[in-house]
């Protein structure tokens, strides 16, 4: 099996590439950038050298990743879904695709190719296009993974799967406390999400404005990048009593280098609208007590993390548990490290893939030759749309622009 | 004797821009050295986009290797589709490729969507421009912006030749200006004059607009008026059309600035002209080409694109006169120091018939 990986320029999709897709056994890997969209044109063979060869591509909720996601609908192939939830409406290309009448075509209804300047409408938010034509999503969240079961929307899969972010236990060490927590030496907070609602930063930060001493807390707000940063220094300036350290650029590599001075991690992102990516199979394999959302616990063990509800009572929970670990909680979580190298450790990442990837070759092989008799009659239908007149026909053929058998 | 040579052009009705300025000026320079030169241009309409292929196949099936009984020496392809002529020697002068099916592509100035259709006729296209270009004898570009997108889309080297300014030496410098920013060029989105013209509510008063150019884009017209009666500009903003050169070399050169940020453009005449005129330039860090001359406080204010960025840019050049007066001075020097008034064309007239040199 060949696999061609479209890299995007996001930190969490080369560390999933990096961590798991380049180091798949008996697999043929070629990476390409975000700009070598002619290189996808070569996708119009399933196979190289009597190979399957699919196309890998990232879907994450950023504009800079606008070519691929254009790509992942025009050469469907495997698709590692780390968002669902799509705040980026994509150019009009995207806003007006005609997915739907692919996916038919795909699926072998006897439809005709649409008609031209037909307006489609698209559902906001919702990936339903990237994930209707993908051969194989594979989603970093559970969660995302079972909205993408009920949905009732047609799709050309052939499987679909969850498959957890990788973690390495031994790549960070965790300090040791040397002294009690106090305002010169705080209890330091690693906090990995964003300045919207989805990732409960303004929860988080009340309940620590909330306690009796909030000097004793400092959070390490380590953002996406210098676009989030006005929208987080905002924030900051909400809660005057709360120290908050905004660090940018985040990436796995940078969040594992930072564990190893905290004492304490936040990851109460819950629902569609964020997702705690790699940056909670991290903090647990530091073995760092971890506040998560009871959203986790479907996949989470109990056992090992801090669970708080969403809604009413979230602040107040929040409060609680930072109050009991201020008053010298064990700042220790040595189970979180077993589960992280029993579930998330790159080899182990790596072997679901690859079984993954053996399981379905053969369907992924039919159905790949499906899109690629697709692409042909894509030809036909053009060159008969485009009807080139009798003293170009030559030229249509030396182009090898005509349709196998059929140029009028 | 002189060379029998063709200058391939690709025409759009009704509209002209920098590559019917690039083609009549080298057509003359050609001339001057002792060729006998002639044009053709074929109409090109980028809608239907299918229709793209009817286009190129065009272009391809005429036979350019000889008129009149007697052989043509060689081809000089400027823009696609042109360079899918058919002659015994070619050399590609390239001003762009199609692009919103390279580095447009996704973008909201493609309309390349992921239709099956749309992306076999990308395959199509893409294959049949890299064949193209690959039987080119000579390959060349107007500016690196272009060459490098051929070498990243096609894996293809290509040398840069900068059309030298087509107007030659008759621009003007002048040590006065009025307090006016003038906006050369085509009106359609990508060259973003709707930003510099959101952008005058937030200048301050007393500074207007003049925009030298048409319209080629449908509904663009409407639109800006719309603006501009909604933010009550009617009197700050002045659209002059298509103007004489007399005309265009006096804006030019009573001008305060000159704006010009369009998005990743190829090359840009207008750079070069309000250099040449010893204007600064205000461009976009998207702009492209522009920034192959214009640096930032040196000959020029580069943006962040955004209307806030230019309105600031405009309102900095007209508190500061200086300022506005040395860049000018500045970009004027680098025009001469690189040769563009005139003796570039040396450069680009033995690049591009490098394929009739007895060597080659």
């Amino acid at each position: 099996m060949k696999l061609t990986i479209f890299n995007p320029k996001s930190p969490e999709a080369c560390y999933f590439t990096e961590q798991v897709l380049l180091r798949l056994p008996s697999v043929e890997l070629e990476l390409l950038g975000a700009l070598s969209t002619t290189n996808s044109l070569r996708f119009l063979s399933p196979t190289c050298d009597g190979k399957l060869s699919l196309p890998v591509h990232h879907l994450i909720d950023d504009p800079a990743i606008r070519v691929e996601r254009v790509l992942l609908g025009a050469i469907p192939g495997i698709t590692i879904v780390h968002d669902t939830f799509l705040t980026d409406h994509g150019p009009e290309p995207i806003l007006n695709s005609g997915f739907s009448d692919t996916v038919s075509l795909i699926n072998g209804a006897e439809v005709n190719f649409s008609e031209r300047g037909t307006e489609y409408k698209r559902e906001k938010y919702y990936a339903i296009r990237e994930l209707s034509l993908s051969l194989l999503p594979v989603f970093t969240d559970p969660a995302m993974h079972r909205e993408y079961l009920s949905r009732p929307e047609p799709k050309i899969a052939v499987a679909s799967a969850y498959i957890p972010w990788p973690a390495d236990v031994s790549a960070s060490k965790l300090r040791k406390r040397a002294t009690a927590v106090s305002a010169a030496n705080p209890l330091r907070i690693g906090f990995s999400g964003g300045a919207r609602m989805g990732a409960r930063s303004h929860s988080l930060f009340t309940a620590i404005s909330q306690l009796s001493d909030p000097s004793l807390v400092q959070v390490v707000w380590m953002i996406r990048d210098e676009r989030d940063r006005l929208r987080a220094a905002k924030l900051r300036a909400e809660f005057s009593t709360v120290q908050i350290e905004i660090v940018s650029n985040r990436t796995p590599q940078r969040w594992s280098e930072l564990l190893q001075s905290l004492d304490l991690c936040v990851h109460m992102h819950f629902g569609m609208f964020e997702r705690v990516g790699p940056y909670l199979p991290l903090s647990l394999g530091a073995g760092l007590p971890c506040i998560v959302s009871e959203e986790c616990a479907d996949w989470l063990p109990r056992e090992i993390a801090l669970f708080v509800r969403p809604g009413e009572t979230e602040i107040g929970e929040l409060r609680a548990m930072l109050d009991e670990i201020l008053a010298g909680s064990a700042l220790t979580n040595e189970l979180a490290k077993d589960y992280v190298r029993d579930s998330h450790s790159p080899s182990i990442v790596q072997q679901e893939f690859s079984v993954l990837l053996g399981t379905n070759e053969e369907a992924l092989r039919k159905r790949l030759q499906v899109v690629v008799d697709l692409q042909k009659r894509a030809r036909a239908a053009l060159v008969k749309e485009v009807s080139p007149p009798a003293e170009i026909v030559d030229v249509f053929n030396e182009l090898g622009w005509s349709s196998p058998g059929e140029v009028r | 004797m002189g060379a029998r040579i063709l200058v391939l052009g690709v025409k759009v009705p009704f509209t002209s821009g920098g590559q019917e300025a690039l083609v009549r000026s080298l057509v003359r320079e050609l001339t001057k050295r002792g060729h006998l030169v002639d044009t053709v241009d074929l109409p090109f309409v980028v809608e239907p986009k299918e229709q793209l292929l009817n286009q190129a196949a065009l272009w391809r099936a005429w036979d350019f290797g000889r008129f009149g009984g007697k052989p043509v020496d060689l081809l000089i392809a400027t823009k696609f589709p042109s360079y899918y002529a058919r002659g015994t020697k070619k050399s590609a002068w390239l001003v762009h490729q199609h692009r919103p099916m390279y580095d447009l592509y996704a973008s909201r100035y493609s309309d390349f969507g992921d239709d099956p259709r749309d992306e076999e006729l990308r395959r199509m296209l893409t294959e049949g421009d890299r064949r193209m270009l690959t039987e080119c004898d000579y390959r060349s570009a107007i500016s690196n912006n272009v060459a490098n997108r051929v070498k990243t889309f096609h894996g293809l080297s290509c040398d840069t030749l900068y059309p030298p300014l087509p107007l030659g030496d008759r621009y003007q410098l002048s040590t006065t200006s009025s307090p006016y920013v003038l906006s050369v060029g085509r009106i359609c989105s990508i060259k973003r004059v709707d930003s510099i013209i959101k952008a005058m509510p937030y200048v301050k008063s007393g500074v207007t607009l003049k925009v030298v150019g048409e319209a080629d884009e449908p509904g663009i017209m409407e639109y800006l008026r719309n603006e501009i009666t909604a933010h009550n500009l009617m009197s700050r903003i002045e659209f002059l059309g298509r103007v004489s050169d007399e005309a265009l070399l006096h804006l030019y050169s009573d001008a305060m600035c000159v704006y010009y940020a369009p998005y990743d453009e190829d090359y840009g005449y207008v750079t070069l002209e309000a250099l040449a005129s010893g204007k600064p330039v205000i461009a976009g860090h998207d702009s492209g080409g522009v920034l192959e001359f214009i640096r930032d406080r040196e000959n020029g204010l580069v943006t962040d694109s955004t209307i806030a960025g230019i309105a600031a840019a405009v309102n900095e050049l007209a508190d500061d006169r200086e300022l506005a007066a040395q860049l000018g001075r500045n970009g004027r020097a680098m025009i001469d120091d690189l040769h563009l008034v005139d003796r570039g064309w040396d450069e680009v007239v033995n690049g591009l018939l490098t394929p009739l040199s007895s060597t080659h």
